[in-house]
């Protein structure tokens, strides 16, 4: 196994991707300094309704990952396990709260000068219940008001009791807004934070798809980089230009036959969120004429498009087909369209301790592509924050045995 | 003495009697590094040492020490593989392949009807599925702690004052196991103290040790599916009470390499015989 020396990113308009994530959490501080509002929100909320209200909706999940990916996750999630959170628990939930609960949200250690505090916490049971539960206990912490947004679990095509139970929800929460944190819901602004919204998820799902080209124009490893705007964003105009640049890249490279990593024979994808505190898993196999091409985290998490001829039901439907949204059987269906379309010759499953509602299902999921599509896959149990759950050892030989296998099938 | 068994005679009789290259193939274990000197028709010599801090010199001693036993110099050694835990560390050798890749090609030419092979080291437990051309088809190993695995034995051997060797043979003294239930080996540890103490048949106890390892093992085998024949390699596959249990639980009978540490090793080897002989990195 040669190693090569380090590359660059294979576009480079992905060299924008820091800066984007400095602006936003920038943008939030002064967001806040201002006087306006600040909800804190995770995974899957309507974020669009945020944006469109004038509330800065702040990611303590992202938070999180950036905490992760500059390898401070252990000290914040040993912080609340000492104060007797389970290590079961979500990472991105031990981190926060660690910050919380240790330090403070406003200590200067913290990257990007802290965390504004919430004025309003949302969020949405779509992902999971442990994100209720954490919120939870920070409205314990900063005795602010808390709203959970319903969603029943979707097969597709979202039936209409399915559609009319969420929008029931949303219903109930611009009110709430409006009266807690003194703001005006505008249809027509929202309409025009769906348009901006879907038009990002427009270039970010096209961008996806140049991926199925062999070679492929961009790994895993820069790809998670270039995430950040679609899970935050969406609804305001930032992420738009951003993806427009990359869309245009790829497409050039797919055109000039120029693909991410040289002399590309194996394909893979990834499910799972990535091991923020260990991309270098990513780049590491990527250096080997090896390219990860495809992941559900980047295409069925985060972003979707809406057909605005019905705003509201095009609404809703993005916001509960999403995949840790799916059952089983959704999954599987998925798994077996996406795999021969990208062409992929194994899988990799991250059997992520923290997030179990993803990981729900990947056993079936491993079992049908093997037996359907005689695609071979692979299983890395460890956690997308917590480095103590990563076994460096055996993940290395499992990886290279995987890959030996697959250029043995190959040849 | 292990090259006295029948497979072995008849793998060496089987080739010509010019021996001008040799390969060897260095599997840098966790627990062991064990060396394989490779003819071209069989294997020449064999070494286990401790692996220890001993890195990169360890190594080199372990691959002096084998080509002394079968009366070569270093410098017949045309082509060296290598494998295990510390492969990355390894300068020497012309190229490395996984432990689990290893095992199989080594495997595949003792026993070639082998479909599952089960690998007990000192930290890893591996299943490893074979086709019948002796490819990987699928495989699956330990990937947190290391219960079910040879350390767990190095650690019931230290509290109960026996030597490793002897733990299978009074185990398979006992009829019926004392239950050990703690995965984690240190806990194990003490659960195995607190039967001591409370005077519990020592026989039994081992026995419950062993049969705590392949309950561990067994799910790891089966999450590959488990294609009879099955063989067993690595140290752990020497107590022969977790090779009964383990038969026993996959209702199939265990098939043994003459020396089944070694099967990794020999696997490297026979790839570095392919690298020189095919004049490629296979
Ligand atoms: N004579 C013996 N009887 C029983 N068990 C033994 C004997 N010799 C070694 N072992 C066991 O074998 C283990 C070492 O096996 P092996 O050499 O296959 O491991 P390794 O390759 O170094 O480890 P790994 O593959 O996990 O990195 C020891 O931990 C010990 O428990
Ligand atoms: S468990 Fe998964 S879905 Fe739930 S908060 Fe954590 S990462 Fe998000
Ligand atoms: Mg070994």
């Amino acid at each position: 196994m040669s190693t090569q020396t380090k590359k660059g990113r294979a576009l480079n308009s992905s060299y924008q991707a820091g800066n984007i994530l400095k602006e936003y959490w920038e943008d939030a501080a002064r967001h806040q300094a201002e006087g306006r509002p600040i909800a804190w929100v995770s995974g899957n909320v309507p974020i669009e309704l945020f944006w469109s209200m004038g509330v800065f909706p702040v990611y303590p999940e992202n938070y999180s990952a950036i905490i992760a990916s500059i390898q401070r996750a252990q000290e914040f999630c040993e912080e609340a396990e000492q104060r007797g959170f389970s290590n079961d628990l979500c990472s991105y939930s031990r981190v926060n709260l660690g910050i919380i609960l240790g330090k403070g949200i406003k200590d200067p250690g913290l990257p990007f000068g802290g965390i504004p505090r919430p004025d309003m916490l949302i969020t949405t049971r779509i992902p999971c219940l442990i994100q209720v539960k954490w919120w939870e206990a920070v409205r314990e912490f900063f005795k602010v008001p808390l709203f959970v947004v319903d969603a029943t679990m979707i097969d597709l095509p979202v039936k209409e009791h399915q559609r009319q139970h969420y929008l029931g929800q949303i219903r109930e929460l611009i009110p709430i807004m409006e009266s807690k944190l003194g703001v005006r819901f505008q249809e027509d602004k929202f309409l025009e934070a769906l348009k901006l919204s879907d038009e990002a998820a427009g270039l970010w799902l096209d961008l996806l798809d140049t991926r199925a080209a062999v070679p492929s124009p961009v790994g895993s490893r820069e790809m998670c980089g270039n995430v950040f705007p679609l899970v935050a964003m969406l609804g305001s105009s930032r992420p738009i230009a951003f993806f427009k640049q990359l869309l245009e890249e790829a497409r050039e490279c797919v055109k000039a036959g120029k693909g991410a990593v040289e002399n590309e024979k194996i394909r893979l994808g990834w499910d799972n969120i990535p091991m923020w505190y260990n991309l270098k898993f990513f780049s590491d196999v990527e250096d080997q004429n090896i390219i990860f091409t495809y992941e559900t985290y980047l295409k069925y998490v985060w972003g979707g498009r809406m057909d605005l001829s019905d705003p509201w039901t095009a609404f809703a439907n993005k916001h509960l087909d999403v995949w840790l949204n799916y059952s089983i059987d959704q999954r599987v269906r998925t798994l077996l369209s996406d795999i021969p379309k990208f062409k992929l010759d194994g899988f990799v499953f991250h059997e992520n301790h923290s997030c179990k509602r993803f990981a729900m299902g990947q056993k079936d999921a491993a079992v049908a592509i093997q037996e359907k599509l005689g695609v071979p896959s692979l299983f890395i149990h460890s956690d997308m924050a917590d480095p103590r759950a990563f076994s460096e050892g055996q993940s290395r030989v499992k990886m290279e045995a995987f890959i030996e296998l697959l250029q043995a099938k190959k040849k | 003495m292990w090259w006295t068994e029948d497979i072995w005679l008849n793998k060496k009789n089987a080739g010509g009697e010019e021996r001008l290259m040799f390969y060897a193939g260095i599997d840098a274990g966790s627990n062991a590094t064990k060396t394989v000197v490779f003819g071209d028709e069989g294997i020449l010599a064999s070494h286990i040492i401790k692996t220890g801090l001993g890195g990169e010199e360890q190594a080199l001693r372990c691959l002096a020490d084998t080509c002394a036993k079968a009366g070569i110099s270093r410098e017949q050694v045309v082509c060296v593989y290598g494998t295990g835990y510390g492969r990355e560390y390894l300068k020497f050798p012309q190229s490395h392949r996984s432990e689990l890749m290893c095992h199989g090609v080594g495997v595949h030419w003792l026993l070639p009807e082998v479909r599952t092979i089960i690998d007990i080291g000192g930290q890893d437990s591996k299943g490893i599925r074979l086709d019948d051309r002796g490819e990987v088809e699928n495989f699956n190993m330990n990937d947190k702690c290391a219960a079910g695995t040879g350390r767990f034995l190095e650690t019931m051997a230290h509290a109960l004052q026996i030597s490793l060797e002897d733990i299978g043979n009074y185990a398979l003294l006992a009829s019926k196991p004392v239950r050990v239930s703690s995965t984690c080996t240190v806990f194990a540890e003490s659960e195995v103290i607190s039967h001591v103490a409370k005077g519990e048949n020592r026989e039994e106890i081992l026995l419950g040790i062993c049969q705590s390892i392949v309950d561990r093992v067994s799910g790891i085998v089966r999450s590959i599916g488990v294609k009879p024949p099955v063989a067993m390699t690595g140290g752990v596959a020497l107590n022969r009470a977790v090779v009964k249990l383990m038969g026993d639980r996959l209702g199939c009978p265990i098939l043994l390499p003459p020396d089944p540490q070694i099967t990794g090793a020999l696997g490297a080897a026979l790839m570095a015989r392919r690298h020189v002989t095919a004049g490629q990195d296979l």
